[in-house]
């Protein structure tokens, strides 16, 4: 299973960047506000290569406009967003993604009227007949390109337990088999680094489950993970590293054992925010 | 009225709206853009093809015919009509690459401006299109010459079913490529699209420029069929009954808008024989136009109806599913065969894919559009293997 997850992974495995040494994600002096509301405060921090980092903080923190900002969804005010040492700051969403960072939205975004299969299908890039002349000739390469991605759509299917709907459209898939249908189609874009906005919120427990196991296995084949969740126990068991949030800024970061006796952690998710 | 004339008038204006229709559905059913200046493609395909075929001012046969207009270059109609949908392409990009970035209404707004200014401009510059008068002598290819002017029309609407034949197999094959795929995805949800990488404004302005094209092809053949062109033929209920068209056959689904374009000629034309009904016959003879203008209304509570009740279509666009073309166990051992059976295929390709285009009306396989492409084992078989 693993090895399925992690084969694309391999494929461009990057250096370690010039900036943060072994950071593979560098968010420095990161701002946003919308009219009076500073939603994203100077915020700074590093996601290591290789890592599985969580992203906490109660709610209104600021992480998922955090998440937009990135992802070039949302343009920042002030700051840099380094990947491997390539600075994306107000790159759009396609170029940031083609770097090869993937993200998740809180609320599953499938594409409603294609099939499951064809949801993962769209989710594979660089494809020499994703172009008008390219479609109509789909030439040898677009040919292999597409046997290529069938192979790694059939190999998720079957990774996230989604080959009974697989011709099914996309509406007709429940909640949970959403969050999973948008994590598969996240990876076939072959990532370095994956973005999750609270994959488990609103997911039953044994899926949970299996939803953690799947991302340790994506993680172990080479693929680094920036999770936001509001499941600590989900974060703690899951996470190397963890950065915490409050107000727009970052307030800790660190391991899960550090950040949990963080007296400053306890006083935003307990006092100031409560 | 003889049946049989009105019936061949009927599909081959069934077929120009067909065409029509298929251009929108790449737009609005594929890709999710909402252009209500349909129209002015139309138009401008048909006037550059009939400015460009025309006989040239002074010549024997303009001066035969009595003609008035400024500008025939008397080229063949086959390059009028090439560049009919050259100048309908170029004009969705020019009108695209200024708008198609903006959202759902706001492009929905533009583009009917747009329209509307291409209608001014049409009917202002009489230099070049004689306004409102238009222009009647447009050359009709072959005419009395190879083909007597008493099987014309037949002759026109065979010729006209090729046309539209090859252009919907071109564009369900791209359609049903990865080009067709990420459109959809474009049309489903742009920002996720877009966070998948995709050039979301450049797939747009793509889809939008080929539906341009298509309907530049379409008023081509509009104004040759008809040998008559004027800008009062190009008013914004052609663009509303294109829509009709596409959301009536299924929108996403190129076979169900063909299907559309005949059930919705089949609807409007056969209005024509209302005034004939004992009930609105007496209106008929006060007021002249009270049929003509129930054809408005009824095409308006179609609208609504359609969108209302049965906004799917009749052939709804289907969900495309996996092939099961060997077990799960393929990959392991069928890397080499599976390259070999693409490439012997290669050839084969655009046969499978031509066989759906030949079948107009698309009663049987339009919902079976989820053909596509990788799709080795449907390319080999014969045709009608291919469905599920």
């Amino acid at each position: 299973m693993s090895a399925g997850a992690g084969t694309p992974a391999r494929a461009h495995r990057p250096a370690a960047g010039p900036a943060g040494g072994d950071a593979l994600l560098s968010v420095e002096g990161l701002q946003k506000h919308f009219g009076g509301l500073m939603a994203v405060a100077g915020a700074s921090f590093a996601v290591r290569q290789g890592s599985i980092t969580g992203l906490i903080g109660p709610n209104g923190a600021g992480k998922s406009t955090l998440f937009d900002l990135v992802t070039g969804v949302t343009r920042a005010d002030r700051g840099t967003v380094r990947v491997a040492g390539r600075p994306l700051t107000g790159r759009a969403p396609d170029v940031i993604a083609r770097a090869g960072v993937a993200r998740t939205f809180q609320t599953p975004r499938i594409f409603p009227d294609m099939s499951t299969w064809e949801n993962l299908l769209a989710g594979g890039g660089r494809h020499p007949g994703e172009t008008l002349l390219g479609g109509l000739v789909l030439g040898r390469a677009a040919r292999a390109r597409e046997r290529a991605l069938q192979a790694r759509a059939t190999e998720l299917l079957a990774f996230l337990g989604l080959e009974r709907v697989a011709g099914r459209a996309a509406r007709e898939l429940s909640g949970g088999q959403r969050k999973l249908l948008s994590l598969g189609r996240a990876l076939m874009t072959e990532p370095r680094l994956l973005m999750l906005d609270e994959p488990a919120a609103g997911v039953n427990q044994t899926l949970t489950r299996t939803l953690m196991a799947r991302i340790r296995d994506v993680n172990a084949g080479g693929v680094t993970v920036l999770v936001v969740e509001h499941d600590m126990d989900l974060i703690m068991r899951l996470c190397e590293r963890v950065v915490v949030m409050h107000q727009g800024s970052v307030l800790a970061e660190g391991t899960p054992e550090e950040v949990q006796r963080d007296e400053r952690v306890l006083e935003a998710y307990l006092g100031g925010a409560a | 009225m003889a049946l049989l004339p009105f019936l061949v008038g009927l599909l081959t204006l069934a077929l120009i709206y067909g065409l029509l229709a298929l251009g929108l559905n790449l737009q609005y059913g594929v890709t999710g853009l909402l252009n209500f200046g349909h129209v002015a493609f139309f138009a401008i395909g048909a006037f550059t093809s009939a400015l460009l075929t025309l006989p040239p001012k002074g010549s024997a046969a303009y001066l035969q015919a009595g003609a008035h207009y400024q500008i025939g270059l008397g080229w063949p109609v086959p390059v009028g009509f090439l560049l009919a949908g050259v100048a309908g392409g170029l004009l969705a990009l020019l009108i695209g690459a200024t708008s198609v970035r903006l959202s759902s209404h706001y492009l929905a707004i533009a583009t009917f401006a747009m329209a509307e200014i291409v209608r001014s401009v049409l009917t202002n510059e009489d230099w070049l299109t004689r306004g409102e008068f238009g222009i009647s002598n447009v050359p009709q290819p072959l005419k009395d010459t190879v083909i007597p002017a008493s099987v014309y029309p037949y002759a026109y609407l065979a010729a006209t079913a090729v046309v539209v034949a090859v252009l919907l197999a071109l564009t369900v094959r791209l359609t049903e490529s990865p080009y067709g795929r990420a459109l959809r995805s474009v049309r489903d949800d742009e920002v996720a699209a877009r966070s998948l990488g995709k050039r979301t404004p450049a797939l747009k302005l793509g889809a939008f420029a080929v539906g341009g094209a298509l309907a530049g092809f379409a008023g081509s053949l509009w104004t040759h069929s008809l040998g008559v062109v004027h800008v009062g033929q190009f008013v914004p209920i052609v663009t509303f009954q294109v829509w009709l068209a596409v959301l009536m056959g299924g929108s996403g689904n190129a076979y169900g808008a063909l299907l559309g374009s005949l059930a919705l000629m089949a609807i409007t034309q056969s209005t024509r024989f209302l005034g004939d009904l004992p009930l609105l016959s007496g209106l008929t003879r006060r007021n002249p136009s009270f049929v003509p203008s129930l054809r408005f209304v009824l095409i308006g509570l179609l609208l609504i109806g359609v969108v209302r009740f049965f906004p799917r279509g009749i052939l709804p666009e289907r969900p495309r599913r996996p092939r099961r073309r060997a077990g799960p166990g393929r990959r392991e051992g069928a890397g080499g065969e599976g390259s070999a059976g693409g490439q012997d295929h290669g050839g084969q390709d655009h046969g499978g894919q031509d066989h759906g285009g030949e079948d107009r009306g698309g009663e049987d396989r339009g919902g079976d559009a989820g053909g596509g492409l990788g799709d080795e084992a449907a390319g080999d078989a014969p045709p009608g293997e291919a469905k599920p």
